[in-house]
């Protein structure tokens, strides 16, 4: 299975089981959707496996909103707490990165490290091209996502 | 059948918690704890019958809760379950030692719960 296909397949069962979202592959607009979602957050993740490295999933503040509203059965135009808002992205840059890791990794351990969670200045947009691992595009009820994965030799 | 979860994360409690109920298993009291120090200040004042957890936690992990319960052995009733975002054979296999009833990896399926609760209460 190859590392986007796994991360996908991780993801999608993280947002549908967890989060009561939908994650899809159909990335068609994918640049339209990007530039029109202002507010950008980061939710970062060590491994330590072989080789360890850093999952990183970027998503609009609105999505983070959106799953945070689901989560808790309250209103997605209502601002969540900085530090619930943080909690849910951090467990879920968390269980998607657990999850991917076990279906690459096999019957290998690993260890993860404490998720960071990050708001970005309001232009930026994630635009990495040419990543040093491996970059999944979709979006999640409609919303972009961009997860990249950064390695390095264990 | 009274839980105890315990996880640093009050999101991954709720999310577990949410779980439980989902899983239609009739349960009373559910407990919290943020680290295995405040989990075993639960299980002293507390009756509890299956205890959650994670592994990686500030303070005491769920690795030293798992061998300070087992070091006092005043809970032989206890069921043990791990809930963690490692899913490995070997992750598995390591706290088999620990006298862990179930190992669930996350996400969290509701009919994997409660599988695990129906065997807790045998």
């Amino acid at each position: 299975m190859s590392c986007t296909t796994a991360l996908f397949e991780a993801l999608s069962d993280v947002a549908e089981r967890n989060f009561f979202a939908f994650a899809d592959e159909d990335v068609t607009g994918y640049g339209d959707l990007v530039e029109a979602a202002p507010g950008w957050m980061v939710a970062a993740v060590g491994y330590d496996a072989a080789p360890a490295g850093v999952l990183a999933a970027a998503l609009p503040a609105a999505l983070a909103r959106e799953l945070y509203a689901a989560f808790t059965a309250g209103d997605a135009g209502e601002e969540p707490p900085a530090d619930g808002l943080d909690d849910l992205l951090g467990e879920f840059a968390n269980m998607v990165c657990g999850a991917w890791l076990t279906r690459q990794a096999g019957s290998a351990t690993f260890a993860l490290g404490r998720p960071t969670v990050l708001r970005t200045p309001d232009a930026w947009r994630p635009t990495w091209s040419e990543p040093a691992g491996a970059l999944l595009r979709l979006t999640i009820n409609g919303h972009p996502v961009a997860i990249a994965i950064v390695g390095r030799e264990g | 059948m009274n839980l105890l979860i315990v996880d640093d994360s009050s999101m991954m409690r709720a999310m577990i918690r949410r779980t439980v109920g989902l899983t239609g298993v009739d349960v009373g009291a559910i407990f919290e704890a943020g680290d295995g120090a405040a989990a075993l200040a639960v299980l002293e004042a507390e009756r509890v019958d299956v205890l959650m957890t994670d592994l990686n936690m500030p303070v005491m992990t769920g690795w030293e809760l798992l061998g300070e319960i087992a070091r006092r052995g005043r809970w032989p009733d206890l069921a043990c379950v791990v809930i963690s975002s490692d899913g490995s054979a070997q992750r598995r296999s390591e706290v088999e030692s620990y006298n862990v009833r179930h190992y669930v990896a996350k996400p969290l399926n509701p009919e994997v719960i409660r599988d695990v609760l129906h065997d807790c209460t045998v």
